[in-house]
């Protein structure tokens, strides 16, 4: 099969996330208006940074006036996730050369790599075919971005919308599908405590390192305690 | 404040590229072992958590544990359907129909 057959494959792929992305892409839109930001600015977010729970973090976190190097902080940990997907990526991608790492990794978000892992471990691993899932999925992220800006000066407030709503239940839905063991279900309340107690005694949004930081500490002590 | 923000933008652009590319880069040279695979499993799970619970439980910042907030009920009848059907577009839609609905019939 030839490059553009593959990249085709990948493109078409992205089809049963996309009515998710969009809503998720609109939301953030409506809400980067709100915080102030100009068209420009949120379609360049959307253009260099393309991750959408971290821009919903720093935009969340301007409209609580939070400091910059908190912002650059939080997002750093949220992301951490990418440490683990591109490791796993990169058993296929270190084949291919630095330029298409480069290119595929600035691509690379959950769902991306939701949608490729499981292609390669049941075909033969293709960059065209990963290329054809990240471009697709970062062409609809930025088309309703600029959307979802257009449509605030408009909507007003994306609550009305039930679209403040996308960004929790987009991330359940990553979530579910990763907790399979009841070790898995400890650290989530485990987390979960962690959170509330963050969110009471903490100053802004501390909470986040404090509880994800405790909470995979917890995983590692389940871990390597039930192993013996 | 726009230049600002652009120069916040950037720093968490290269922060974000830099989570995505240092261990498929390192991978070329560098055995990761068994044990920090383990561990590292967890990593994903704690941080999803940690974003999700605050967003149903405070979504206006303050703790908010009663009936009348609706994002606790919608997150608790999602998490279920997630768990049920594992669809993601159609979950994250039956989710805000649901806040949608309860919003606008039941006032929350």
């Amino acid at each position: 099969m030839n490059k553009a057959d593959k990249f085709l494959e990948g493109l078409k792929a992205t089809a049963p996330l996309s009515l998710g992305i969009a809503s998720f892409a609109i939301a953030y839109g409506l809400l980067a208006r709100k915080a102030g930001l100009s068209l420009f600015t949120l379609t360049l977010m959307s253009l260099l940074v393309f991750a959408g729970a971290a821009q919903f973090l720093t935009i969340s976190m301007l409209l609580s006036g939070t400091p910059f190097l908190l912002i650059l902080l939080t997002t750093f940990i949220v992301n951490s996730r990418y440490f683990l997907m591109s490791t796993s990526l990169g058993l296929y991608t270190r084949k291919w050369g630095t330029k298409w790492q480069i290119l595929l990794s600035f691509l690379l978000c959950d769902e991306s790599y939701a949608l490729t892992i499981a292609y390669f471990t049941k075909n033969d691993p293709n960059k065209y075919y990963q290329l054809g899932v990240s471009l697709g999925l970062y062409i609809e992220w930025a088309i309703f971005t600029v959307v979802g800006g257009f449509m605030g000066s408009f909507l007003g407030d994306p609550q009305t919308w039930g679209l403040d709503f996308a960004l929790p239940a987009t991330f359940i839905v990553i979530l579910v599908p990763m907790v399979t063991t009841w070790k898995h279900i400890t650290v989530c309340l485990a987390t979960t405590v962690f959170s509330i107690i963050g969110l009471i005694f903490l100053p802004t949004k501390w909470y986040i390192p404090f509880a994800a930081l405790l909470g995979t500490i917890v995983g590692g002590v389940l871990e390597f305690w039930k192993r013996k | 404040m726009e230049t600002e923000i652009i120069g916040l933008i950037v720093g968490i652009a290269a922060l974000t590229f830099f989570t995505r590319f240092a261990f498929a880069v390192m991978l070329k040279k560098t055995k990761i072992s068994e044990n920090w695979n383990r561990w590292i499993v967890y990593i994903p799970i704690a941080v999803f958590t940690t974003i999700i619970v605050p967003s149903l439980l405070a979504p206006n910042g303050a703790l908010e544990l009663s009936v009348q907030n609706e994002y606790l009920i919608a997150g608790i009848v999602t998490l279920l359907i997630a768990y049920k059907t594992k669809n993601l577009a159609g979950t994250v839609i039956i989710g805000i129909l649901i806040i949608i609905l309860l919003r606008v019939l039941l006032g929350f």
